[in-house]
């Protein structure tokens, strides 16, 4: 009986560690990110600036890990930018 | 003599404790629910300092510079946003949305019933995001879900020398910071 509750803890220990592990290291890991827009997406952008549209895009930035990231954006209408301006849809970008 | 019994149960336990986010700028456990009927108009007219001058509008949203861990937000407004900030002030927008350096477990849902401009000055920054996902600084998100509705058109103006700005509709990205 004792050497089953053993059994039982190290289990428990195992599973611990592998249910956080994923959270341990940076990354985007198992996220759902949903966007509507009923109408029109303008930006505009003066002299010496910068500006990004991101839509149902996945972003990761150093390096960052990407893992099971579920994305889904409706813009109705439509996008206008003006200027310095990075345009991303539907899109998965590692800088 | 310590079996290996309690060992392992006081490791885990230690563990356990070690990885709770409990700091003082964590968000843990809370939800939050909000209406409003009419519009929002938000002007700041002050000069900003480039530092720690953000103006925020939250609708469902989300936001720490730390931790945010199972949190639910739900928000929505039947009229229009506006935001208009001076030079070197960041401006934001989050409907829907969930921005923390690490992220876990969240809910956000955001619905704006009408149209969202954003004007910003000379050497300011703007940020939309409508039903994103952000860990900043290059952080974690992990198992966040976020929602965003926008029932009209998204405006956003950073013709002043020097502004940024961002429109960030339905993406996860892992630092808000533009290029």
């Amino acid at each position: 009986m004792k050497k089953f509750d053993s059994k039982i803890v190290v289990f428990l220990t195992c599973f611990f560690f592998l249910q956080i592990s994923p959270v341990l290291a940076n990354g985007l890991i198992n996220n759902n990110a949903q966007g509507y827009v009923d109408g029109s997406i303008s930006q505009n952008v003066g002299a010496g600036g910068s500006s990004e549209v991101n839509i149902g895009s996945i972003v990761s930035k150093n390096g960052t890990k990407i893992s099971n990231v579920n994305t889904n954006a409706v813009v109705v209408g439509n996008i206008v930018v003006d200027g310095n301006v990075s345009l991303n849809i539907a899109s998965v970008i590692v800088r | 003599m310590i079996n290996f019994k309690i060992l392992s149960l006081a490791t885990v336990a230690t563990l356990a404790l070690g990885f709770a986010p409990a700091q003082a700028n964590d968000l843990m456990s809370n939800a939050a629910s909000g209406y409003v009927e009419g519009n929002i108009i938000s002007n700041d007219f002050s000069r900003g300092s480039f530092l720690n001058s953000s103006r925020d509008i939250l609708i469902g949203g989300i936001a720490v510079s730390d931790t945010a861990f199972y949190n639910t937000a739900s928000g929505s407004v039947n009229g229009n946003v506006t935001q208009m900030t001076s030079d070197a002030l960041e401006a934001k927008i989050h409907v829907g949305s969930i921005k923390a350096q690490s992220a876990m477990l969240n809910r956000a849902e955001g619905a704006v019933n009408g149209n969202i401009a954003q004007y910003v000055g000379q050497w300011g920054q703007g940020v939309i995001s409508i039903g994103a996902i952000d860990a900043e600084n290059d952080g974690q998100a992990f198992n966040n879900r976020a929602s965003g509705f926008v029932n009209g058109s998204v405006y956003q103006n950073a013709g002043g020398f020097g502004a940024s700005s961002l429109i960030n509709v339905g993406s996860v990205t892992s630092s808000e910071t533009l290029r």
